[in-house]
């Protein structure tokens, strides 16, 4: 049975700059249930940082502000909570983990303090036995001598250790939700296959949701339940990980699955040119008329030029913002 | 398309590959090059990193090598060796069988003409203070490949072939979206006409939907000038869409070389396996397939005190006695398939 755990709907959030206002997030809607993993996928510039620090309320104002729009979490809305109930929920019910770990680690304080942090923090714990379990938490997440290692610096530790540690540190509250902003794009492939296996098997084990943001369609595929794909600061195309790779509509959805190489399509299918979506993101300061993705559609006529298409519904929660699909659509 | 070659001059007088009875166009022999750590006021030196140590591989014309491995492996300490902008420790590099690793600046400079590098981040790879045409100009200048008044006339044409408009000659780099700066790297790096373009990590700091259109003007370049690539990546799906053959390395050593389709349909070293099956595929069923997959543990050890014997026996999934004892060298097992890896029996005494 699924529950949901968070609701975003409408969320918009933008920056004003010296050189105009960058329309960074644009009435975003999804939700995650709960024990679920979410994976978001877009290219830099695409919004999707910006939509996981809008949910932590972490958006620097100024230049950001978060226009409009409800995060329905566990049936308060995020964006009415007072800063300090928010400061009790990051943490707590919601932690995340970052791309570099070396520079959202502290570096002058030991592995072991910055753990130890979220106990004394959010369960009043005294500092030796948060000591003992920000140690055990080093062992859960699969890191050697984890009695030693409390007491070390993050420079002293390898980068996929220093994954590890912040994984340790979002998770030692278990929390409800745990958002990964690229977690291993700094990471090698073994060490890369090693984080993802972690923060799957602390899923199972705790039953929390995963929102996971990558530009990298093979993460996607081995760790979501469902795919959200944003371009130049909306969702573009949302769908079951099924449904995305078996019947994806957005043309940038398809766009990007024929333009990446994969590993063994040239012996399965023969070696042939890459399809190449051609163009640039589009600047976020000033975004094309109709469609956002218009100008480098190959299937795009006169109507997306015109007027910007809504997030259509398909069957079963595919939504598709597209004009092509508008037909099918079972409402607007 | 025959553009007269400026330095087919230079061919002329240097030493072609059938001179020497060499059929390679690049032919590394042992290559080694460690980095001195230095410590104290003095500056003594009290251990070294192993970044590369012994490796043998060769390139024919017209050929891309794809040479894959993890952060810190020491690939890209080889692409910089190619071109003599680190010192090689130990080991000869022959380009059409004459050695350059040896040569003095002065001497090397008809080489460099022929080895060109694109480089990673286009970002800092440009000079920001330069437009366009003084980027890619500037080595037609220096070696004087074209006559003084015809350079521009050169820069347009190499724009084009990469893409660029000519009005783009006056601008700076700044005023470029990432795809298009590594376009006027390649760009810069095609205007010596050069015979092997090391291509170090050329995608890796696009953005997915830029890195086809860079990786398809690689593709289509190569056919049209008959070039022949080095192409050093960590993303193992790009290097086998590109290359013809593959070297993988491991802490400073090749463990396996072999044709794209023999590494990907019959990998030997556990390594190269461990490799493969690590990649995420962006195809459904990937929940399955990554709990079916075998995964190695722990991290790449340290290139500064490499394991002893075979230096991946501490994460290899099967490892033996006498691996810890036994450096397995680069044996032949295959055409042109060779591994080094004890199981294959390479190195037993």
């Amino acid at each position: 049975m699924r529950e949901s755990l968070i609701q975003l709907k409408n969320l918009t959030t933008h920056f004003f700059t010296p050189e105009g206002v960058v329309k960074a997030v644009e009435r975003v809607t999804f939700g995650i249930d709960k024990g679920r993993t979410l994976g978001v996928l877009g290219e830099s510039g695409c919004g999707k940082s910006v939509t996981a620090l809008t949910i932590m309320r972490l958006i620097p104002d100024p230049p950001g502000k978060i226009l409009e729009g409800e995060i329905t979490f566990e049936g308060s809305d995020l964006l009415q909570l007072s800063p300090g109930d928010m400061r009790q929920v990051r943490g707590r019910d919601i932690a995340m983990i970052f791309q570099e770990p070396m520079t959202s680690l502290n570096p002058v304080y030991t592995i072991g303090d910055q753990i130890a942090e979220t106990y004394v923090i959010h369960q009043r714990m005294g500092k030796p036995e948060a000591f003992q379990r920000a140690a055990e938490m080093l062992r859960l997440v699969g890191i050697p001598a984890p009695e030693r290692r409390v007491h070390e610096y993050p420079h002293q530790l390898s980068g996929g250790m220093r994954q590890r540690a912040m994984i340790a540190m979002a998770m030692s509250c278990r929390p409800k939700l745990l958002i990964a902003d690229e977690p291993t794009t700094a990471l090698d492939v073994t060490i890369q296959a090693q984080i993802l296996d972690l923060m799957l098997g602390l899923q199972e084990e705790v039953g929390m949701a995963i929102m996971i943001i990558t530009h990298d369609l093979g993460v996607i595929a081995e760790v979501s339940d469902d795919v959200v794909v944003m371009y130049a600061g909306q969702v573009v195309e949302c769908a079951s990980i099924e449904t995305l790779f078996l019947q994806p509509r957005h043309p940038y959805t398809l766009g990007l699955m024929s333009s990446i190489p994969q590993l063994g399509r040239k012996f399965k299918e023969g070696k042939a040119r890459l399809k190449e979506i051609p163009g640039l993101v589009p600047n976020l300061i000033r975004l094309p008329p109709g469609c956002l993705f218009q100008p480098r559609c190959p299937v795009a006529f006169h109507t997306c030029t015109q007027q910007r298409p809504p997030l259509f519904s398909l069957d079963s929660g595919h939504g598709v913002r597209c004009w092509l699909v508008e037909k099918e659509a079972r409402n607007p | 398309m025959d553009r007269p070659a400026p330095e087919s001059r230079l061919t002329s007088n240097s030493i072609s590959a059938t001179e020497s009875g060499d059929d390679f166009l690049l032919r590394v022999q042992g290559l080694k090059k460690y980095f001195p750590i230095r410590k104290g006021l003095l500056g003594r030196t009290v251990g070294y990193v192993y970044a590369v140590d012994g490796v043998s591989f060769a390139i024919r014309r017209g050929e891309t090598l794809g040479l894959v491995g993890e952060s810190g492996c020491g690939k890209s300490t080889i692409g910089r060796c190619l071109l003599r902008l680190y010192e090689a420790t130990d080991g000869q590099i022959f380009f059409q069988g004459m050695d350059i690793s040896k040569l003095s600046p002065g001497e090397m400079i008809q080489f460099r003409t022929r080895i060109q590098m694109i480089f990673q981040d286009p970002y800092s790879s440009l000079n920001p203070r330069l437009r366009v045409r003084e980027i890619i100009g500037e080595s037609l200048r220096v070696h004087n490949l074209v006559p003084q008044g015809d350079w521009q006339d050169r820069v347009r044409e190499l724009l084009a072939e990469v893409g660029l408009r000519p009005a783009h000659r006056a601008s700076y780099p700044h005023e470029f979206s990432g795809g298009q700066r590594q376009r006027i790297g390649v760009a810069r790096s095609l205007a010596m006409n050069p015979d092997l373009i090391v291509a170090d990590e050329p995608v890796s700091a696009l953005d997915v939907s830029i890195q086809a259109q860079v990786i398809n003007l690689l593709d289509s370049l190569k056919d049209k000038h008959g070039l022949s690539y080095i192409v050093i990546a960590h993303d193992l799906a790009v290097v086998e869409h590109i290359s013809d053959r593959i070297a993988v390395m491991y802490l400073g050593k090749l463990v396996e070389t072999a044709r794209d389709r023999d590494l990907y349909l019959n990998p030997k070293h556990p390594y190269t396996e461990a490799l493969l099956s690590a990649v995420p595929i962006p195809a459904p069923g990937g929940r399955e397939r990554r709990k079916s997959r075998k995964l190695i543990q722990g991290d790449v050890a340290s290139p500064i005190n490499p394991p002893s014997g075979c230096r991946f026996h501490t994460r290899c999934l099967k490892t033996m006695e006498e691996c810890r004892r036994i450096d397995p060298p680069l044996i032949e097992i295959g055409p042109e398939h060779h591994v080094a890896c004890l199981l294959y029996g390479g190195g037993r005494p």
